[in-house]
């Protein structure tokens, strides 16, 4: 005789991020390994299949599951559903999963459309239903809903994290709520109970190009040869290309450059940080302003991202006048006219041109925080000697950084055209890690 | 190694010693033994020997290596060959034409590490594939046709032969033949994949003396009683994966018997006939007892309830499975002796659809859901004209059996659809 088997509460319904409603699914799919799984795509699958598998009967009379995933935006497919959830046998048990992120969340009323709304009204009215909802997709528009996020994952394994540290491991990963639950998990066995910037680089799974190369950066900033050569051997057979190493070694001089050139007017080390991280941002009196926090000026700095509005700024404000500039927006109406067919590829190009006329940021505040400690410890302290005035290291130090970014330029060159790239990178790294100034 | 066999033996000896080498499980491994396991082996002394096997089968084929075979042994040896490049250069080279094999051996072997590309370290050689020289082919016919090729070898030494003496307990003596007949009867309702591997085997069970073979998809269960020669040895039950079994009767010489035989230690099946040797996998242990017992289904009482013409019964359930291939509601009418047969589908693209043919007799009103492609599925492996439906007390499945036959019977299982529900 087969044992009794407790079943989960039916139909159930999962909506909002991908990889959280998941990660349910694996777990309830480990809870009860002793019934039949049917998975079915409400999208593909006829009805009628569905509606045969979740009634027929068996012959060893195991209890079955139904995931009914990737539901399409179709009325006969909703109400199909729910009477379905309402026929079915007490043996038979739903789960429905909107995999294609149909039910949405609106992120201005936080309510869902009236299609939806009704759909989980119905499923609710049985009172065996139990609805799940995972929460949209953590965007870049709304960065403190993705830190909240972290800091309540490392606060559920106790554990500690400042805003800063959590925005880098958002930077790092992604803002995929599954990836950030996963990778998150990991660390937290092996973290201290404050989680640090340092480690988070360290042990954090980069899930894009520019993010992983935040681990080269790091590197450079420790001043040990060999690990930024092990790192970069690592990089090259992991399938990164040479050049995009050496472009990221070339920022690095240029950071060292500005912050040397920061050191040289005076100012103090956290200073330092402060100007490099307002380093290319527009407009400038907004950036600069001590009487503003950062995310105040940054929320003010939002509306003059578009070219246009940059021009009409410095115009206005700055008194420029118009003609002094060739913002190609005339262009842009002209390619449009042309080609009419091809509007995204216009506009993407636009993008990409736009972008290359900004000014060189830094791609997140961590960066600056390392780069001015650099300065400050390895290279500017490093070379205290007795009877030697500050000021002399410093001009030292402000020769050497101009000295390391043309010989990082010419090297760039070097892997661009020679044969040799692995050597190249090698040097580079030999140059931007030799901290020792020639003072006497 | 050097010889020269016939085409035909050749071939004849590739497609049943090559089959694990050339079976997706091989072909699609990527490993770092890939190049071993997708090569046969190939033995000459005495006996002409091609072996090769996976984990899931291991085939060995050998014959006498004598001139009335068609095989003449100039120098004896072994080597690994690629198997589906080899049975593909044979296969071309024509029914006619003599084969001629020369092994060459290279002086010193080369050491092929898969590990490098990944930079992973082989300082024991434990991943290495020895390389010991190539195969060298050349064919001619009696039309002056002639080609030449050759092939990588592989150290014979890194294949460990499977010890077929290992058999076990023996369980029962077949005709090939007949059990080509008795697969082919039952396999349609086994599953392609079963991620619980009891639903894509086939499953051997005794009741009363008798030998079943048996397969169900848990909605419906096909079985039927296989001939076997002389008795059952061993009454236990053995559950054996659907497509092994299939590749075992189509490599087996359909003349001769095989002897079947389970080694409980090893969890294999050993099947042997003269000539051949075949190991295959079994299903777990566990899961011979998850396979539903057939004496459940023998020993319920079912009814005759229509004798129909498979022609007519095909027609109605064709036109049903227009509106809805998987669940209609039957209808058995006893004055009228009608059966009918109404379709409806929720997919909102067709109308219901009713259609009706007059069954030779009909015993009892009877009102029922039941899959229309279960019942359409079977009716193909029905070869008379008449088919026999039978019914239990509490109508909750279905029994067809065929006059002409009476070792088959297939049973569905009735699909208490809500959709047809006061209809």
């Amino acid at each position: 005789m087969s044992k009794e088997i407790t079943l989960p509460s039916s139909p159930i319904l999962i909506f909002g991020d991908y990889y959280l409603s998941k990660n349910y699914i694996i777990a309830v799919k480990k809870k009860y390994t002793e019934v039949r799984w049917l998975t079915f795509d409400a999208s593909v699958e006829s009805v009628d299949r569905i509606r045969m598998e979740a009634e027929a009967l068996t012959f060893d009379s195991k209890p079955k599951i139904l995931i009914i995933e990737n539901l399409p935006n179709r009325k006969q497919i909703r109400e199909f559903l729910i009477n379905l959830s309402q026929t079915c046998s007490s043996n038979t048990k739903i789960i429905i999963w909107d995999s294609s992120n149909k039910i949405k969340v609106d992120p201005k009323t936080k309510t869902l459309n009236k299609t939806w709304s009704d759909f989980l009204k119905t499923i609710k009215k049985n009172p065996d239903s139990k609805i799940i909802n995972n929460g949209d997709k953590l965007s870049n528009k709304n960065p403190s809903d993705s830190i909240a996020f972290v800091t309540k994952i490392f606060k559920k394994f106790n554990k500690k994290i400042n805003n800063d540290v959590a925005k880098l491991v958002v930077y790092l990963i992604g803002n995929d709520r599954g990836f950030l639950l996963s990778d998150i998990e990991k660390m937290c066995l092996i973290c201290p109970e404050l989680v640090t910037a340092d480690f988070i680089i360290e042990h954090a799974y980069p899930s894009s190009k520019e993010s992983s190369l935040l681990k080269l950066s790091q590197a450079l900033n420790t001043g040990e040869y060999e690990n930024v050569v092990f790192i970069i051997e690592k990089f090259i057979k992991s399938g990164f290309n040479a050049n995009e190493l050496a472009v990221v070694m070339l920022r690095q001089s240029r950071w060292q450059m500005a912050a040397i050139y920061f050191k040289w007017r005076g100012y103090s080390l956290s200073d330092i940080t402060d100007k490099l991280i307002r380093m290319g941002k527009f407009p400038a009196y907004l950036w600069h302003n001590p009487n503003n926090s950062y995310e105040a000026k940054k929320h003010q700095a939002e509306e003059y991202k578009d070219p246009e509005k940059m021009l009409e700024y410095l115009v206005r404000k700055n008194g420029i006048p118009r003609h002094y500039f060739k913002l190609n927006i005339s262009k842009k109406t002209k390619t449009k006219r042309k080609k009419k067919s091809n509007k995204n590829d216009i506009v993407e190009k636009q993008k990409k041109e736009n972008k290359k006329q900004k000014a060189e940021i830094l791609p997140h505040p961590f960066v600056a925080e390392l780069t001015a400690k650099f300065v400050e410890e390895k290279i500017i302290n490093a070379n205290k000697q007795e009877g030697i005035e500050d000021s002399k290291i410093i001009n030292k130090a402000f020769d050497r950084s101009i000295a390391v970014y043309l010989f990082i330029t010419n090297k760039l060159a070097s892997i661009r055209y020679g044969k040799n790239p692995m050597q190249d990178l090698q040097e580079m790294a030999k140059v931007l890690t030799n901290t020792k100034l020639d003072i006497l | 190694m050097k010889l020269t066999i016939k085409q035909d033996v050749l071939m004849g000896a590739l497609k049943i010693g090559a089959v694990p080498a050339i079976s997706d499980t091989a072909q699609l491994d990527t490993s770092n033994l890939s190049l071993i396991i997708q090569s046969v082996k190939i033995t000459v002394g005495k006996k002409f020997i091609v072996e090769s096997n996976t984990n899931l089968m291991a085939v060995k084929y050998s014959i006498d290596a004598t001139p009335e075979n068609g095989i003449d042994v100039k120098k004896e040896g072994s080597a690994l060959i690629p198997a589906k490049e080899f049975l593909d250069w044979v296969k071309i080279q024509g029914n006619e034409s003599t084969i001629g094999m020369d092994l060459n051996i290279l002086s010193t072997p080369e050491i092929i590490n898969p590990m490098d590309d990944l930079g992973v370290s082989n300082d024991n050689n434990r991943f290495s594939i020895k390389k010991i020289g190539s195969m060298r082919f050349a064919s001619k016919d009696t039309t002056k046709t002639s080609g030449k090729w050759e092939l990588d070898c592989y150290d014979p030494e890194q294949v460990k032969s499977v010890n077929f003496s290992k058999k076990g307990n023996k369980h029962f003596d077949i005709k090939a033949e007949d059990l080509v007949k008795s697969i082919n009867k039952v396999l349609f309702v086994s599953l392609d994949k079963d991620v619980d591997h009891v639903l894509d085997h086939i499953s051997i069970q005794t009741y009363n003396d008798q030998l079943y073979l048996a397969t169900t998809d848990t909605k419906r269960c096909a079985i039927f009683k296989v001939p076997i020669m002389g008795d059952i040895v061993n009454t236990d039950s053995l559950l054996i994966p659907a497509k092994l079994l299939e590749s075992v009767s189509k490599i087996s010489i359909k003349e001769n018997t095989l002897g079947i035989y389970y080694n409980n230690e090893l969890g294999r099946i050993f099947i042997q006939q003269p000539n051949i040797d075949i190991r295959i996998a079994s299903g777990e242990k566990d899961n011979i007892a998850k396979f539903p017992g057939i004496e459940m289904l023998f020993q319920k009482p079912y009814k005759e309830l229509s004798n129909i013409s498979k022609n007519a019964f095909n027609k109605i359930l064709i036109s049903a499975s227009l509106v809805n291939n998987l669940v209609a509601l039957f209808t058995f009418n006893k004055e009228k002796s009608i059966i009918d047969i109404k379709a409806i589908s929720e997919e909102g693209r067709y109308k219901p659809s009713v259609s009706k043919a007059e069954a030779k007799t009909i015993n009892e009103d009877v009102k029922g859901i039941w899959g229309v492609s279960h019942l359409t599925e079977v009716l193909k492996h029905i070869k008379g004209n008449t088919v026999l439906l039978h019914i239990p007390d509490n109508k909750k499945s279905i029994k067809i059996t065929e006059p002409e036959d009476d070792n088959f019977q297939y049973f569905a299982l009735s699909i208490p659809s809500s959709v047809y529900q006061n209809k």
